[in-house]
């Protein structure tokens, strides 16, 4: 299956902007980027700052699941964009910590 | 307990091991939980292989690209529409293999990549979507589309 070719980034954009809407309170922060994964293939990656109450071990799975399902459904990377979608996640103190640019 | 599930296990002590883990654990944990999962799936494609003494070397044909390229496939709804079937062991499926994906490169990420810093968060997701994975395919392994993804991970795509 040949991916959907150049991505229009300004549209993508969009279109992530549209999808982080749907999130909860959880959500301090979400950016993205797009380029290649370890393998070469195109893709999306999300960098989600949670709170720190959401980033709780015994939460954390279900609310980054819920986080990655809503937009990966709002989003469909595969069909829409041709991208792999990949989800990555800290909560808000360690973000602060580190102070990482990619992230903030 | 299965080499699969220790490795689980082992994945949980290390991003457990220290109330502010190093980034050796960390990163060891990420991987650990790839190779989890990647076990399991293996696993139970082998165990329907009939002859015992053959399933060693079955598992050794597994391929990692191979099966990440076909596990991205099964999200792609334009491949695999999965028409008439129940909506929720076609997300249990997919789960599964959006979570083999991901850690995949996540795994990479941890073993080769020393210029990104895991907080505990990041790894400790990585290690609970194993989990994850691990407690979705017993609900639904033994359907019909859930088998036919086993036997495509040691199948070549042909795109």
């Amino acid at each position: 299956m040949v991916p959907s070719g150049f991505v229009n980034q300004t549209e993508l954009a969009s279109e992530v902007e549209r999808a982080v809407r749907m999130l909860g309170p959880e959500v301090v922060r979400v950016r993205h980027s797009v380029g290649a994964d370890t393998s070469g293939e195109p893709s999306i990656f999300f960098r989600i700052v949670i709170t720190d109450s959401a980033a709780g071990e015994e939460t954390l799975a279900d609310v980054t699941g819920h986080i990655a399902t809503i937009l990966f459904d709002e989003l469909r990377p595969y069909e829409n964009w041709g991208l792999t979608p990949y989800f990555s996640f800290r909560s808000q103190s360690e973000q602060a910590m580190r102070s990482d640019l990619a992230w903030s | 307990m299965a080499y699969h599930d220790d490795l689980l296990q082992q994945a949980l002590d290390l991003v457990h091991k220290s109330p502010i883990p190093n980034q050796a654990d960390l990163r060891r944990s990420v991987s650990t939980a790839y190779y989890a999962l990647f076990h399991l799936l293996v696993s139970e494609t082998i165990a329907n292989w009939s002859l015992e003494t053959s399933r060693d070397a079955l598992g050794r044909m597994f391929e990692h690209s191979v099966m990440r390229r076909v596990s991205g496939r099964i999200s792609d709804s334009r491949i695999f529409p999965f028409a008439g079937e129940d909506p929720s062991v076609v997300q249990g499926l997919k789960t599964v293999a959006q979570a083999f994906t991901q850690l995949q490169d996540k795994r990479h990420i941890a073993d080769y990549d020393n210029a990104t810093f895991w907080t505990r968060t990041e790894a400790l997701r990585e290690v609970a979507t194993a989990a994850k994975a691990f407690s979705t395919w017993r609900s639904v392994k033994n359907e019909k589309i859930a088998q036919d993804y086993l036997v495509s991970l040691l199948i070549r795509p042909r795109d």
